[in-house]
């Protein structure tokens, strides 16, 4: 049994339109997937229906065998989601009270709480921001810190909407560096992205989304001949001996 | 993102902020009855312990000036309406002066007490009628004071755009307030469904209160503090 699996997933807006179409695709354990489209090819409502959010108008997301739609707060133990925009996700007054915000919520004793924020502030190089007003953090800080939030439940799977968006250099680096140690310590790592160039050296699957229809998927090599015909458009197409040597990270 | 400061809670050190939520709200619940049943000798006694609850919180005053000016304004109205319909200017000046008080009195609630803080007193104060009740009313006052921000934060941003594109102030006023308004709207109700997903998605729940309330001696020594002020402006009244 694969870690995610979509079948047949489609949802329709009131208006009628169809945001998604007949998708289906499957995510290993320990995996790196990209998702990457135009802009409202549905990547997002596609994420928001795996978190549990929006029910389908048809269709089945089972993650770890539990049904998204029926139990979605169970789903969301399993599948943790960071938004777009961090400051949507910020709800607490200090660093540390903002990773807190998620376990109290899952109702774990004090002990278990001081820890599990204490690690995840170390994961994050958050320390020395630990008593400090999110609003004031950099944007790359506080993209760490919604990636805290979410870990700090444990889910097995974390998805990211546009990771790098709206971030500098060391923003982007500070975050890329981030979900290849989780992917490394063996989260499984689901990315919404249309800047390609940043994480395929580090990613194994490759989903390509158009007009809410997945237009191909696969092993990144193979299915990147299909990214410019779905809006994705990249300066230099890799090859199997060049593609590590895209990553954006030294080590 | 834009940083308003009015309505806003500020993480300080002051002896305000350390202040256990439940005496605050007592204070603040006395105080704004007090504002509106005593006479103006009365009055200047709250207005001045207010103020030094300003000074003492640290509120960057000059800063907030450009922010209150709305409020200013609203006091101003008060006190021309006022004027014109009674031909008391004292009596009419003293409607204004309670008004401002009020607000002065909510923008040092806000900036000294965080959203969990006020949320987990209330419920404190209303469990005892109604736990499931009490817990409801303590997530929208939550959910409420911590969005004030992000209205302020949209007007803000959509004000200073339409300043960036030449737009006239004072041009066509009812055509730009309906159209700004309208723009505000559409903003708040996007970001509000943002923020919504987002806490669903990080298990909000309405029965669960994050933080924890803590009585302590300096408690006791506000409460103490306040009813002397509180029997003081009473005994204002008294003296003729």
């Amino acid at each position: 049994m694969s870690q995610l699996e979509v079948r047949d997933l489609s949802y329709r807006f009131p208006d009628g339109t169809h945001a998604l179409q007949q998708v289906s695709f499957t995510v290993e354990e320990g995996s790196f997937t990209v998702i990457a489209g135009r802009n409202g090819s549905g990547k997002t409502i596609l994420l928001r229906i795996l978190n549990g959010l929006i029910k389908p108008t048809s269709g089945d997301v089972r993650i770890e065998g539990i049904d998204a739609a029926a139990h979605p707060y169970e789903a969301r133990k399993k599948f943790g989601l960071v938004f777009q925009q961090a400051d949507s996700q910020i709800v607490g007054q200090t660093v540390s009270r903002d990773i807190a915000f998620g376990l109290e919520n899952t109702g774990v004793s004090k002990e278990v709480l001081k820890v599990r924020v204490q690690q995840m502030l170390e994961m994050t190089g958050l320390t020395p921001h630990a008593h400090q007003r999110p609003r004031t953090l950099s944007g790359g800080e506080k993209r760490r810190l919604t990636i805290a939030d979410v870990m700090a439940v444990s889910p097995g799977i974390i998805a990211l909407d546009e990771p790098f968006s709206g971030l500098d250099y060391p923003g982007v680096l500070q975050v890329l560096h981030q979900l290849v140690q989780l992917n490394r310590s063996g989260h499984t790592v689901i990315l919404v992205t249309h800047d390609l160039e940043k994480v395929l050296a580090h990613a194994d699957t490759l989903i390509l989304m158009d007009q809410g229809r997945i237009a191909a998927q696969g092993p990144v090599l193979e299915t990147l001949p299909a990214a410019a015909s779905c809006g994705v458009r990249m300066r230099r197409v890799p090859t199997a001996e060049t593609i590590r040597d895209m990553t954006w990270l030294n080590d | 993102m834009a940083e308003r400061l009015i309505f806003h809670y500020h993480d300080r050190d002051t002896p305000l902020h350390r202040l256990d939520p439940r005496s605050k709200m007592f204070a603040m619940a006395v105080l704004t009855i007090m504002v509106f049943n005593l006479p103006p000798a009365g009055l200047l006694l709250i207005m001045l312990y207010t103020a030094t609850g300003i000074i003492i919180a640290g509120m960057p005053i000059r800063e907030y000036r450009r922010e209150s000016l709305f409020f200013g304004m609203f006091a101003l109205i008060i006190f021309l309406t006022r004027w014109w319909g009674s031909s008391m200017p004292l009596e009419a000046l003293i409607g204004s002066l309670r008004f401002l008080t009020i607000v002065l009195i909510g923008m040092l609630m806000t900036e000294t007490t965080s959203p969990d803080d006020m949320a987990l007193a209330l419920f404190w104060l209303l469990r005892r009628f109604s736990r499931r009740a009490a817990y409801g009313a303590a997530a929208r006052l939550n959910l409420t004071v911590s969005f004030f921000p992000v209205i302020f934060d949209a007007v803000q941003e959509i004000s200073e755009a339409r300043k960036s594109r030449q737009e006239q102030r004072l041009r066509r006023p009812l055509q730009r307030m309906i159209s700004m308004s309208t723009q505000i709207l559409d903003v708040i109700i996007d970001r509000a469904e943002e923020i919504s997903y987002a806490l669903e998605s990080r298990g909000f729940r309405e029965d669960i209160l994050h933080g924890e309330l803590s009585w302590g001696r300096r408690d006791t020594l506000f409460l103490l503090l306040s009813t002397l002020c509180f029997t003081a402006a009473t005994a204002a009244v008294l003296i003729p």
